[in-house]
């Protein structure tokens, strides 16, 4: 019998030492980490506090739940939100207003009550830097990133001078075709009466044919969608040339797709500009260099592309100006030229106007460097501005 | 044809310029009728006529700058069929210009060129001559035209007169047989005209064979060993200055004359008693006339 | 019509950007060659892409820097980092590959692996936190899912919440174009959808009161929190979703050898290292407990 209530009072001793710890077993939420942390990519907002935590047996009661900042209680602005993420859930405190921490090093301490009535405390340390809220136009961030920006202005040069150059190259083809036409069917056909001219006039109408086929498809299509063609299309052509012929065409990259287009389409626009250059050099000119005896090709290197060339400085700088703004297209491909520089920083620091601000003061910058030298090439050739 | 040579002088290879049934028309607009006619070396030929008449275009057949229809142009030994096409005719068609130097009214100096860098860029293109060869003949060249201390302008720096003058010691650059000119001085202001005509003469005297388009009456009675009066396509009369602008036979050049003489050359407008008034017979010889304009390149041998 | 001139330029400029592209043989540290492991792992010789890659001995993969903290760029040195990144390391760890990264628009990155499917251009396999959905299995191959995440709303401080499918009608969402969020409000029906580049590009909008909400990941929407956007999560998400590699179709062993990439990272424990150094000491790489539908299980609720 005394056993037995010896027994029955372990028992009792037993379980009644148990019973916290029964209640004790039910799993605690666990903190894993709380925001701002030293560390993070960027500076902190002052906007909230997150804690984040493994959530326990008994959900968190956010009404509960409270946050100090050096070991003061802060009041958070409306009720700390409780959100399930995909593996755990963060605790979210929203910080008031007024609320201004002191510069340097704050101690932070959530405290998280469960609805079973546990509290689970965490502390954390971060380093402040003093700012609250972004400035409108944060001059630090434009200092951290402004090489990585920069960076893209690179490609940005790049990609215009080589675009620039093909262009040129592909308008004065273009314009010599455009040009290749010097009479209407009919005019010729009453002029010679000769189906052997007539055969000829054909044969010379092709070149002409082809440029003025060209103009009008690259002036006629969006340069952004001639950028997302070349980048996406000849993939998918040689992707259907291998599998049907065995054979693929080297595939342009961002930089190589845009070169491309901006080249077939400044191109375009560039050959109305040389042909109207070309027509512009008075016919006096090409005919003093006949009578001198030299030959088409010599006058046309000697004579008219120089005198053309000065006459469509102008219009072929402003295009190169339009240029050098239009490689910010790429960026819809992924280049990371200027504009997708600054888009990636804006992403990484959720701030999009500082990093743009600095895209475009570089863009400015560029345009400004080059229409000072097309002035000074402008000036140079003025000297002889007057017809000899 | 041969009978279209003019004067007696010399045998056929005195000949530098002989031109055979020369016919250019712009579409319907038939300019050169069938225009023939030759210039010995050395001689200074002086072609007249009124506006439209197709002066500038029979200079411009002559070196190719207009391609006529119809016609043989033989200009020092080389021989070129009109209308013709292909490697050989375009080959004929360069040696033939090669041949002749031009001058033109309006200039055509190239303006991104020095006065130097246009008299020398022909020579070193077309001719292969070495930049410094090339740049001493110029030298020489510009002396020779009064402009030695205009070498390193541009031709935006300089006057009319001056460029013209360029233009001559450009068209020379080249070692042409036979200079053509047309109306060098018509667009020159009055007071420069001298300074060119006296280039012209200058040249003529060295025995430069020359066919100039002009109304200066007084270079051409200087000058001049033959004036062609070109009207409506064909040569209407030739012969000496002295005939053809004092005793014109045919009543065309008579009227053509009146419009210019007694600008030019008032005392022998008087002479000849034109002052502007009508003249006797002129319904008469008008219709005489177009058919003396028909004759005038097979027969017209003025001076005979 | 484009492609004529296109394939002529692309010609000429591909030459000059390819020229350098030749990778070095890819070799792990035992001096294995990648071709080597590959047949090891698979039990034969890899065909298909499969071998293209481990011939040439890189691995090319498409991925966003816009999305923290799965791939942003480094402010220090510019590269990339962050949890896909980590896992690209890995797989190339894994495979003996070297790891090349190129970072595609997100809408270009399906029709960039078709493209690639039969030469190996473009990028090979998307690492990019792509959501497993039957709509893009039809179009690529998912490996199996690296790991989870969720959709989540996200609101401005202090505004109504919006946790269930009622409420988001009529609202004013803003979404990243192409993304499972998107596909979700559209099934959802009667929502004002606002589809951007990527869903940080909606963050200033939403801030500025221009949406009533953001939908995203639930650890992208908290880092935005975390840098101090005035945001805060809408408590309950909508589903969660697996998310996997994604290559070109038929490509089997291409497939076999990326998911014994993601075995072995998942069994040596480095892919719960990568997830708990990016996402605040979670492991992301399990599925989540009951209590959340996953996107599919949502999706057919709503189509029926
Ligand atoms: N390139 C051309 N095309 C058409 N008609 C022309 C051309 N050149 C000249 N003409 C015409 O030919 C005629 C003769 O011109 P031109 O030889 O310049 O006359 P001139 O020099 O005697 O004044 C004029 O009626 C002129 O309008
Ligand atoms: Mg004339």
């Amino acid at each position: 019998m005394k056993k037995l209530v010896l027994t029955i009072l372990a028992l009792v001793l037993v379980l009644g030492a148990m019973a916290p710890a029964a209640s004790a077993a039910g799993k605690l939420p666990e903190v894993t980490q709380g925001s701002p942390y030293d560390g993070m990519a960027y500076e902190w907002g002052v906007t909230a506090v997150q804690v984040y935590y493994m959530p326990g047996s008994s959900p968190v009661d956010p009404l509960k739940c409270e946050l100090y900042v050096n070991g003061e209680r802060v009041t958070p602005l409306g009720d700390p939100v409780d959100s399930q993420l995909a593996q755990g859930a963060s605790l979210q405190f929203n910080l008031p207003e007024d609320f201004q921490p002191p510069k340097g090093e704050l101690e932070f301490r959530a405290v998280l009550v469960t609805k079973a009535g546990d509290e689970v405390s965490y502390d954390w340390t971060y380093t402040y830097g003093g700012q609250k809220r972004k400035p409108l136009i944060d001059f630090a961030l434009m200092r951290d990133w402004f090489t990585f920006i920069a960076q893209g202005a690179l490609v940005t040069i790049e990609l215009t001078v080589l675009s620039i150059l093909f262009a040129t190259l592909l308008a004065l083809l273009g314009a010599l075709g455009r040009l290749s036409k010097s009479t209407s069917a009919r005019e010729a056909w009453t002029k010679y009466r000769s189906w052997t001219y007539m055969v000829g006039w054909v044969g010379r109408m092709v070149p002409y044919g082809i440029a003025t086929f060209y103009t009008s498809l690259f002036r006629g299509t969006p340069l952004l969608l001639q950028i997302i063609f070349i980048y996406l299309a000849i993939p998918g052509f040689n992707n259907y040339a291998y599998g049907a012929w065995g054979f693929k065409i080297p595939e342009p990259g961002p930089f190589a797709s845009a070169a491309v287009a901006l080249s077939l389409n400044y191109g375009a626009y560039l050959t109305e500009v040389w042909r109207a250059g070309i027509q512009a050099v008075p016919k006096g000119q090409t005919e003093a260099a006949w009578a001198l005896g030299m030959t088409g090709m010599q006058t046309w290197r000697r004579i008219t592309l120089p005198q053309a060339f000065k006459i469509v400085i102008p219009a072929i700088g402003n295009d190169f100006i339009a240029l050098i703004k239009d490689t910010s297209l790429a960026s819809t491909i992924a280049l990371p030229e200027l504009l997708q520089k600054a888009r990636l920083v804006g992403g990484r620091t959720y701030d999009f106007l500082s990093p743009l601000l600095v895209a475009a003061a570089v863009y400015w910058a560029l345009t400004i460097f080059f229409s000072f030298w097309q002035a000074r090439l402008e000036r140079r050739l003025e000297r002889d501005t007057a017809r000899g | 044809m041969m009978a279209t040579e003019p004067r007696e002088t010399g045998a056929a290879d005195d000949v530098l310029v002989r031109v055979e049934g020369l016919h250019k028309s712009f579409g319907k607009l038939h300019v050169l009728k069938g225009v023939d006619f030759a210039v010995r070396r050395g001689e200074v030929v002086v072609v007249i006529g009124p506006s439209g008449s197709g002066k500038s275009t029979l200079l411009r057949c002559l070196n190719f700058l207009e391609e006529p229809q119809k016609g043989v142009i033989t200009i020092g030994g080389v021989s070129v069929t009109c209308g013709g096409r292909g490697k050989a005719h375009k080959r004929a068609v360069r040696d033939v210009r090669l041949k002749c130097g031009m001058v033109f009214q309006e200039f055509n100096l190239f303006p991104h060129k020095s006065v130097t860098e246009n008299v020398i860029e022909a020579p070193m293109l077309v001719k292969g001559l070495s930049k410094e060869a090339a740049t001493e003949r110029a030298f020489a060249l510009l002396a020779k035209v009064g402009l030695s201390d205009r070498a390193d302008y541009f031709p935006s720096q300089i006057s009319g007169g001056q460029k013209q003058r360029v233009a001559i010691a450009r068209a020379l650059a080249m070692d042409p047989e036979l200079m053509l000119f047309d109306e060098p001085t018509s667009a020159l202001d009055p007071e420069l005209i001298g300074e060119v005509l006296g280039v012209m003469k200058d040249l003529a005297q060295e025995g430069m064979t020359m066919i100039v388009v002009s109304h200066e009456m007084g270079f051409a009675r200087d000058v001049a060993d033959r004036v062609i009066f070109m009207d409506g396509g064909y040569f209407v009369e030739q012969g000496p200055p002295s005939e053809v602008f004092f005793h014109p036979r045919e009543d065309r050049t008579r009227q053509f004359l009146r419009h210019i003489l007694p600008e030019q050359e008032p005392e022998h407008a008087a002479e000849l008693g034109i002052t502007g008034e009508a003249e006797e017979g002129a319904s008469e010889e008008e219709a005489q006339g177009e058919e003396a304009a028909e004759e005038a390149p097979a027969g017209g041998s003025p001076g005979a | 019509m484009l492609l004529v001139p296109t394939v002529l330029l692309a010609l000429a400029f591909g030459l000059v950007a390819c020229g350098g592209d030749e990778g070095d043989e890819g070799g792990t540290a035992e001096g294995q060659t990648a071709a080597e492991k590959a047949a090891s792992i698979l039990g034969h010789e890899p065909a298909g892409l499969a071998k293209i890659i481990v011939d040439r001995g890189y691995l090319v993969v498409a991925n966003d820097p816009n999305y923290a903290p799965q791939s942003s760029i480094n402010k220090e040195t510019g590269e990339l980092e962050g949890f896909d990144v980590d896992v690209a390391k890995l797989v190339g760890e894994a495979l003996g590959l070297e790891i090349r990264f190129e970072n595609p628009k997100w809408d270009s990155v399906i029709p960039g692996l078709q493209a690639g499917a039969e030469t190996g251009s473009k990028w090979n396999v998307s690492i990019g936190s792509m959501t497993v959905t039957p709509d893009r299995a039809k179009a690529v191959d998912f490996t199996d899912p690296y790991y989870y995440a969720q959709g989540q709303m996200l609101v401005r401080q202090g505004s109504p919440k919006i946790t269930t499918i009622e409420e988001l009608k009529g609202k004013t969402i803003g979404v990243g174009a192409q993304t499972t969020y998107q596909y979700f409000l559209d099934a959802v029906g009667g929502v004002n959808i606002r589809s951007y580049d990527t869903d940080l590009d909606a963050f200033p909008v939403l801030e500025n009161g221009g949406l009533d909400g953001v939908m995203t990941a639930d650890l992208t929407a908290s880092e935005a929190i975390s840098s101090g956007k005035p945001f805060e999560l809408s408590g309950k998400p909508f589903y969660y979703e697996p998310l996997a590699f994604a290559i070109a179709k038929d490509q089997p062993d291409l497939l076999a050898l990326l998911n014994y990439s993601i075995k072995w990272m998942r069994d040596n424990g480095k892919l719960t290292e990568a997830s708990k150094k990016w996402y605040h000491g979670f492991d992301v790489t399990a599925e989540p407990a009951s209590g959340v539908p996953s996107y599919d299980e949502v999706m057919a609720q709503l189509q029926s």
